[in-house]
């Protein structure tokens, strides 16, 4: 047997009389499916629209699209409208990590995807990377977040994204905001800019 | 019927004391077992082994915490019979534990000459110092061996949650007995 799993026999009684008798003050989110059901019918209506690209100076044409998945359906994949609020769901990568799936299109659609893990507890992105997510068929000229919530914390989390456009020396900053609702998640953009790259001389 | 009383029971030498014990502790030492994959022969027996076992050690053993004590022999109980279960099927490699137990930082290899005492206590320190929620989660997990699902809904939280919990904890622990000097 693992030397550890043996080991875990002499651990303090403290320690087992506490796993035993802990008990949380467990965040019970009543369910309000029907906010869910409104979300997805939201989605449906704005899915059949196209893209909306604002032309005021500081809209960025940066889109995002959110991932979610219900029991025995299919994935379905959503852009994010700024204030509006759609339906997300855990995803699981193939280290065993548990997060939030987000995407943006790269520049070419050639490109080869990526997948890059953000860490909420960190506040930054994981140095290590994934490069497969269960249930989710990746796509060429696609760069993926990986967002994994800090697991401290019932949420709702945000989740600060910058992407470089480097060809248009533009800078595209966004926040999305991730939040429990019911037995689900919602995704909102709360923001999203794009600033001029500013030159370092 | 508290803790302390139960003890007096069995100092006095008294057969409620196993009664007592069977009412308070019974299912959980069950549970426990059955978690290891036992069937439910098998994890009766278990329990019958863990009162017999207390009969005989208290007294003198006065527990400091009975629920501790009366696990801890429970656990240990049910392992030795997974162990010899496993045995009897004579099937070379299969583990000792169900699967998922066995996710427990098996890639740290422990230096052969540390003590399992000098481990336990490192993983007090560790343990200890986690964060509550996690400590409990990890515990359920590697120490009762309740499934995720079970854990899940004991806290009140998703199965993905306790996933990645269990995750993290697993690196945080790998990487503490790193620099502790344990990797092998």
């Amino acid at each position: 047997m693992n030397r550890l799993t043996d080991a875990l026999s002499l651990i303090d009684d403290g320690l087992i009389a506490g796993a035993e008798a802990y008990a949380p003050q467990a965040k019970r989110h009543h369910a309000c499916r029907y906010i869910a059901a409104a979300c997805a019918a939201a989605v449906v209506l704005l899915l059949g629209w196209a893209v909306f690209k604002k032309t005021v100076p500081g809209a960025s044409p940066f889109v995002i699209t959110a991932y979610a998945q219900e029991s025995g359906k299919p994935v379905s994949a959503a852009e994010l409208t700024q204030g509006v609020q759609i339906p997300v769901s855990m995803f699981e990568a193939e280290s065993g990590l548990w997060g939030f799936v987000f995407s943006y299109a790269a520049k070419d659609v050639r490109e080869p995807f990526t997948i890059a893990i953000m860490d909420g507890a960190q506040g930054t992105a994981a140095a290590e990377t994934v490069k497969a997510i269960s249930g989710l068929a990746m796509e060429e000229g696609r760069h993926y977040l990986f967002f994994i919530p800090p697991q401290d914390e019932a949420g709702p989390y945000r989740l600060p994204l910058c992407v470089q456009d480097r060809e248009q020396r533009t800078v595209a900053v966004a926040t999305l905001l991730i939040r429990q609702e019911g037995d689900g998640y919602t995704a909102l953009l709360e923001t999203l800019t794009s600033h001029p790259k500013r030159e370092v001389k | 019927m508290e803790d302390g009383q139960i003890v007096e029971l069995f100092f006095a030498r008294s057969e409620s004391a196993i009664e007592a014990i069977d009412q308070k502790y019974g299912r959980l030492c069950f549970r426990l077992a059955k978690n290891l994959h036992l069937s439910n022969e098998d994890a009766q027996e278990c329990v019958n082994d863990t009162y017999l076992a207390l009969w005989n050690r208290i007294p003198p053993v006065r527990p400091g915490s009975l629920l501790a004590f009366t696990c801890r022999i429970a656990r240990n109980t049910a392992l030795k019979k997974l162990e010899a279960a496993n045995a009897k099927k004579r099937t070379p490699g299969a583990g000792l534990l169900p699967a998922e137990a066995e996710a427990l930082p098996a890639e740290i290899s422990i230096a052969p000459q540390m003590e399992q005492r000098e481990l336990a206590d490192a993983i007090n320190r560790f343990l200890w110092a986690e964060n509550e929620l996690a400590r409990n989660v990890f515990l359920r997990k590697y120490w009762f061996f309740d499934p995720v699902k079970t854990i899940a809904e004991r806290y009140g939280i998703s199965d993905a949650r306790v996933k990645s919990m269990l995750f993290r904890t697993r690196h945080r622990l790998r990487d503490f007995l790193r620099k502790e000097g344990f990797e092998g």
